[in-house]
């Protein structure tokens, strides 16, 4: 199709048409308008920098927090928390064991008893830890050792006892003698 | 979008000249906040948009703010562009898009858009073959007295070189109304610059 004659001389003379001029001032309030905004920016990215930094704060706070508590709670976790039933069971060794370790204490006894002693004590000690961080369902079976443990040594001592009694007839007899601990 | 695609009987010198060069030197400064790279880009565009502006909406005080604004959006969105077009192209559908938003704010101009779409082809055997003595400074100032439906149709398809499947997508038109709109501009154009060459012959 033929151009029309006024559409062609618009094209011919396409840029005799862009001959008007911007005022100087136009470049002076783009220039103020972005320095603006990039203030703006500036000031939005310090905020959320603070506001970032404060919940790092806060979260790591709070974590370390939970963390102590949680440790705390743990050590202290003692058998009534985990099996109640066994905690009297236990009350009643430590109170058989307290007893005739003080009535030992008034004789003077073997090295080698002293050492299985202590070493029964580590082993019980390891057993308490253990349970403070076991996986649920593996607890039953610590207890029983640990009450396993508490019996031995209340046996030893007994024993100890015992023949410390028997090698000095002219002692007097503890009151508690015939009290027995079934093994 | 392309205003690159010269139909092949018209040479389009003013979109070579402006519109050819990626400026991707330039433009790569201009996103990392270079305000000498910036400066260059609005020296080497702020002319010819000034002048889209201008077209668009007559006022000069306008256009310089339309001017503005588009340069401030252009400055500020410039990271998304991806060299799918020419940046001037680029540039000119940010200025024109801002113009037709400030028309839009008229009621009269969406009214003016949407009338008349009659058929088009009838009124083209009508248009009569008038010898006229055409200046640049005549098509410019008859321009301005043509409604603001058809100056901005006119415009957005003769001088900023936008076929009739952008226009209608820039102004939200059918392409027929667009089609139609342009044919009655330019017979309304021609009839304006014959009334006035009448009194400036006078």
């Amino acid at each position: 199709m033929q151009r029309d004659h006024l559409e062609q001389f618009v094209l011919d003379n396409r840029e005799a048409f862009d001959d008007a001029i911007p005022g100087l001032q136009v470049w002076g309030g783009i220039t103020r308008e972005l320095d603006k905004r990039r203030r703006r920016r500036l000031i939005a990215w310090r905020i959320t920098q603070i506001a970032a930094a404060i919940s790092i704060l806060l979260v790591c706070g709070a974590l370390l927090g939970e963390y102590a508590f949680n440790l705390r709670g743990r050590q202290t976790a003692s058998l009534e928390q985990i099996a109640p039933h066994y905690a009297e069971l236990e009350a009643y060794y430590q109170k058989q064991i307290q007893q005739r370790s003080t009535q030992l204490a008034s004789y003077s006894y073997d090295a080698s008893v002293e050492r299985d002693l202590s070493q029964l004590d580590k082993a019980m000690q390891e057993l308490r830890e253990e349970l403070a961080h076991a996986p649920k369902g593996s607890e039953e079976e610590i207890i029983e050792n640990l009450i396993k443990n508490y019996k031995a040594k209340a046996a030893i001592l007994e024993r100890v006892l015992d023949r410390l009694k028997t090698a000095e007839p002219g002692e007097e007899q503890p009151e508690e003698e015939h009290e027995q601990v079934s093994i | 979008m392309s205003v690159l695609k010269p139909s092949p009987d018209v040479e389009y010198n003013h979109l070579k000249l402006d519109y050819a060069s990626t400026h991707q030197d330039i433009v790569e400064k201009c996103k990392r906040g270079n305000r000498r790279a910036q400066f260059e880009l609005y020296r080497l565009y702020s002319r010819a948009m000034f002048n889209v502006c201008l077209r668009m909406v007559r006022q000069e005080q306008d256009a310089e703010d339309l001017l503005q604004n588009s340069f401030v959006d252009v400055f500020t969105k410039l990271h998304t562009f991806r060299y799918q077009s020419s940046v001037g192209a680029w540039i000119k559908r940010i200025v024109v898009n801002n113009c037709i938003n400030h028309l839009k704010r008229n009621q009269l101009f969406l009214e003016e858009l949407q009338e008349h779409h009659a058929d088009i082809s009838a009124e083209e055997r009508e248009e009569p073959i008038m010898e006229l003595h055409l200046s640049v400074n005549l098509v410019k100032s008859a321009m301005e007295c043509l409604p603001e439906g058809y100056r901005v149709v006119f415009s957005l398809y003769l001088l900023e070189g936008y076929d009739h499947k952008e226009i209608a997508d820039i102004l939200d038109i059918s392409e027929a109304t667009s089609k139609s709109q342009f044919s009655r501009a330019r017979k309304k154009l021609k009839e304006i610059i014959q009334s006035e060459k009448l009194t400036s012959n006078y």
